[in-house]
């Protein structure tokens, strides 16, 4: 009779090490294998911060930037909220023409506008800026002329063009003046 | 059989120790047995329990050897699922700090992006009075600067949709006596090529009319 079967319980003890072994040898080879992985998805990722903060400028300054140049776009021209209020303004050159004994025989507002149509993606502002361009045709002595392109550009007028003409045994001359005019529109 | 034959010298007492409980029913035969016949000849154990008995070293170690290993991986996979934890830690961290500085370079470019429309907005009415300043500019410059004897019939001024190549055309006659209108032309050429306000100064075009008048045309980049 045999109380206590050695052999069993050296082969049980075998095959529970074994057990353990093979249960620590899968653990640790795939423990190896995701930290080897995640090793590589770590760098990745610290190249894409390098990058990216390298492509990242002070966005404070951009900030502060943005907030004085969309203040500035308020103050960029006149506000007129209707396209008759803008018309009636163009009676200012009328004006100036007289101040400088100047004729003004036409005027044509082209109620087209110029600016940049990439405006309609500022969210931020409250005005849109618009350009019209304008033609006016004078008549007077050359120089009272120029005296009027300077009252122009001091109200606001930018010269596009100009065709300026002149008659033979005649001190006037006559100018087909081409303008920007520029209007705010509350949004 | 040619052996020496000596006395087995048993001892006078025998001591049993009494921490031994005796009623326990354990297997001490084996130990009689080793004691008296150390090479097993005289081994009067069954075979099967001799048998069971080489099995106690192997076992003995087995078990020291499986103690070693089950507390040495145990280290080792504790070691590793640390470490493992630890760069899980570490990655999820940098994910984290990546989707920060993405969001914010979305933002950056999205203001930067708002800011350039601004500056163009803003820029293209600086140009314009730019350009118009500067055509204000050269015409003075022009009436300053031309001779009694040199009348301009027409001057045109043009820039491109865009504001780019402003150019400005001027028609003039000379009335002078003789060659002095070719040298009055050149002179104004000269005056007009020294002004730095002119990126170029080109004669188009020149004829003299019956009368001696010398009619010209300059085109002027500004």
């Amino acid at each position: 009779m045999i109380l206590v079967n050695y052999k069993n319980h050296f082969i049980s003890t075998i095959v529970v090490i074994s057990i353990f072994v093979a249960a620590f040898l899968y653990f640790n080879i795939s423990n190896i294998a995701e930290s080897r992985q995640l090793n590589s998805e770590i760098r990745t990722m610290e190249v894409e911060k390098g990058k990216a903060m390298s492509n990242l400028g002070d966005i404070k300054a951009v900030v502060n930037d943005y907030k004085k140049k969309i203040a500035e776009i308020s103050i960029l021209a006149k506000q007129y909220d209707s396209e008759i209020d803008y018309i009636n303004s163009l009676q200012i050159l009328n004006d100036l023409a007289r101040e400088k004994n100047l004729r003004v025989d036409d005027i044509k507002p082209i109620l087209e506008n110029t600016m940049t149509k990439l405006q309609a993606e500022l969210n931020d502002t409250k005005h849109n800026v618009e350009r019209y361009p304008l033609d006016v045709k004078v008549y007077g002595r050359f120089l009272d002329m120029g005296h009027f392109f300077d009252d122009l550009q001091g109200a606001g007028f930018a010269i596009r063009s100009l065709d300026i003409n002149s008659k033979p045994n005649d001190a006037k001359v006559s100018v087909l003046i081409g303008l920007y005019s520029y209007r705010l529109i509350k949004k | 059989m040619g052996k020496n034959v000596t006395k087995l010298v048993f001892p006078e007492t025998v001591k049993y120790d009494e921490n031994i409980d005796l009623n326990r029913d354990e297997d001490f035969s084996i130990n009689i047995g080793l004691l008296l016949d150390p090479k097993d000849h005289l081994n009067l154990l069954p075979q099967e329990q001799r048998n069971n008995a080489k099995f106690i070293y192997p076992l003995n170690v087995t078990k020291i050897v499986g103690a070693l290993l089950i507390t040495l991986g145990s280290f080792f996979t504790f070691n590793n699922y640390l470490d493992l934890q630890e760069k899980k830690g570490q990655l999820l961290e940098s994910r984290n700090e990546l989707d920060v500085i993405s969001q914010q370079n979305t933002f950056y470019y999205g203001i930067a992006y708002q800011l350039a429309i601004s500056d163009l907005i803003i820029g293209t009415k600086d140009h314009d009075f730019f350009a118009s300043t500067s055509v204000l500019n050269n015409l003075k410059f022009l009436s300053s600067s031309l001779p009694e004897n040199i009348l301009l019939d027409q001057c045109i001024f043009t820039r491109g949709d865009d504001g780019e190549n402003p150019l400005m055309t001027i028609k003039g006659k000379i009335s002078a006596p003789g060659s002095e209108t070719n040298m009055a032309l050149n002179s104004l050429l000269y005056t007009l090529r020294d002004s730095k306000s002119l990126k170029q100064v080109s004669l188009r075009d020149q004829k003299t009319a019956e009368n001696g008048i010398l009619l010209f045309t300059l085109d002027l980049t500004l």
